[in-house]
């Protein structure tokens, strides 16, 4: 074999090594950012931003936060790989708890994405947990066992109550008024994961002026989390 | 790394059922249970310092309070319920007298955060703590890590009420066959009327059966407490609050959930002759109870077996000194 035959034979190898070291890297663990972005009328919640415009009349969100959990893969609506059980407590307040990266193992192939918003009912009646969880971070009630799931809180002058607040703590775990919802999304893999909640479209569902509280569980709680499981979704 | 600490168990009596807690039972840690008992008796977790868990839960009355009806917060504000006794929590499913609560680990958040008990913010009582001297140390010393958290607190304070278990009453000890211990012909017949009228209720050997039932008491329309209702939400369970464990009955007055009675003469009149017609009324009570004054006599005699000296006064659940 002359030289210039082993070059060649080199080059081939080189850049044969070159074409197959990113193939061989999407079949190595991948990692995914799952970010939450909490809006309201197309704008960004954030905690300089929480001023808006609603039904023609200034509105101020003042809190928000909620649990999710319990990512699952999924490929053709059968679950591939799942984190482990984890509560997560996102806060509008706390840009820090909005996003996170996930790490999946080799070779999962999935076009949806599941998780939980709220609390499970094995643990709202396991006693005190930590984290997230702790149940002196104002997502627990205490004059009733139960953490609260997801909670809206802000003033419009919509609203005759004092102060002209409104607050939604949607929470409970008993049946039939179990409160704890799951949301499925598209997804691929390798893509990140943008998960918009549109607040304004939970609001828009009900009457602000009628009905400006509801702080403990029961039959609307249980429906007011339906519509509160409809307003995450990819952002478009 | 802070040293694992080794549980260990409570013996518990022999005949009685498992325990709700059986897991945490069978492995409590002593410096958890210690540290349970300070935070107990100490008036920090309130919005001013002044109402500890022991004002209305003191041990020689086994842990309720007695002089008034209704129980006293911070500012002189006062509830709108007796303080239920802590015996034998162990055993208890929901708790509250109107099974709010759950779970013993998050029992403490209502009467830490209620505007009428100790008032105070759930975070500011972790700030306070954080910021003295020996609780820091002695959180390390129970959970291994001197940053104090809501989860610790609680599980702290369960530990520490997990202990509080009364079983060696007279009755216990004719139960258990002790020698030189017989009941009284007088508490024998109080012990047969018991049987025979209450302990469908107050069953044995925990004396309730911990469900809610309504007693035949009309509603005090000062309170209008409805009882089990505020929880469920059910008309069903109107009038409906939990059955109490009848041990150390003799220091626990007054007595129902409002604390109308000052004395079982009076509650054993009620049910006697008391009883309020009312569609949740327990069936049991459908009739009233019908015991002459001699059988009422009888019946109180027996109560006074369920009294508990050594629990009343076991120095593992004092005032730490």
């Amino acid at each position: 074999m002359n030289t210039k035959k082993l070059q060649e034979i080199s080059v081939l190898l080189v850049a044969a090594v070159l074409v197959w070291l990113p193939m061989g890297n999407s079949w190595a663990q991948s990692e995914i950012n799952v970010t939450y972005i909490p809006q309201f009328a197309g704008q960004k919640l954030s905690p300089k931003n929480s001023d808006f415009s609603y039904q023609k009349k200034p509105l101020k969100l003042s809190k928000f936060r909620c649990y999710v959990s319990g990512l699952e893969f999924l490929k053709n609506g059968k679950v591939v790989w799942k984190e482990e059980t984890r509560y997560f407590l996102l806060d509008a307040w706390k840009p820090n708890t909005l996003s996170r990266k996930v790490s999946l193992p080799p070779q999962v192939f999935y076009d949806q994405v599941r998780f939980q918003i709220g609390v499970d009912s094995l643990t709202n009646v396991s006693g005190a947990y930590g984290g997230d969880l702790d149940p002196t971070l104002g997502m627990y009630w205490t004059w009733n066992s139960g953490y609260i799931n997801f909670k809206l809180e802000g003033k419009s002058e919509l609203c005759t109550t004092r102060k002209n607040r409104f607050q939604y703590h949607i929470g409970g775990y008993l049946p039939p008024y179990s409160t704890a919802q799951s949301v499925t999304i598209k997804s691929a893999p390798g893509e990140n994961l943008e998960i918009g909640i549109y607040l304004d479209e939970f609001l828009s569902q009900l009457n602000l002026t009628e009905e400006p509280e509801l702080m403990i569980p029961g039959q609307r709680a249980s429906e007011l989390a339906t519509i509160s499981s409809q307003i995450f979704r990819t952002s478009p | 790394m802070a040293k694992r600490e080794v549980g260990y168990q409570i013996p518990i009596p022999k005949g009685w059922p498992d325990s709700k807690y059986e897991a945490t039972l069978q492995n409590l840690s002593p410096a958890k249970i210690e540290l349970g008992r300070q935070l107990f008796y100490d008036p920090i977790l309130s919005k001013d310092s002044t109402i500890s868990c022991s004002s209305c839960h003191l041990q020689f009355t086994a842990f309720t309070h007695v002089d008034h009806d209704l129980s006293h917060g911070i500012d002189g504000r006062i509830g709108i319920r007796n303080s239920p006794v802590l015996i034998n929590l162990a055993w208890s499913d929901l708790l509250m007298w109107d099974g709010a609560i759950n779970h013993l680990d998050v029992q403490a958040l209502a009467p830490i955060s209620h505007p009428d008990e100790m008032g105070e913010d759930l975070p500011q009582v972790l700030t306070k703590l954080q910021g003295t001297r020996r609780y820091p140390q002695w959180f390390k010393k129970a959970f291994g890590s001197d940053s104090i958290t809501g989860e610790h607190l609680l599980k702290a304070l369960a530990q520490f009420q997990l202990t509080l278990i009364s079983a060696n009453s007279k009755y216990d000890q004719v139960r258990r066959g002790d020698s030189g211990v017989a009941f009284t012909d007088q508490e024998m017949k109080g012990y047969q009327l018991f049987q025979k009228h209450c302990n469908n209720c107050h069953t044995e050997p925990l004396f309730t059966n911990h469900q809610f039932r309504n007693n035949g008491l009309p509603v005090d329309t000062t309170l209008n407490d409805w009882g089990r209702m505020r929880i469920s939400q059910s008309p069903a369970d109107s009038l409906l609050f939990k059955v109490p464990t009848l041990r150390n009955i003799e220091f626990s007055y007054p007595y129902m959930h409002d604390g109308r009675f000052e004395n079982l003469y009076d509650v054993l009149k009620h049910y006697s002759k008391g009883i309020q017609a009312h569609p949740t009324l327990s069936p049991e009570l459908q009739e009233g109870i019908p015991l002459s004054s001699h059988d009422r006599i009888d019946l109180q005699v027996f109560l006074l077996t369920l009294t508990d000296k050594e629990f009343l006064f076991n120095p593992k659940h004092s005032f730490p000194r």
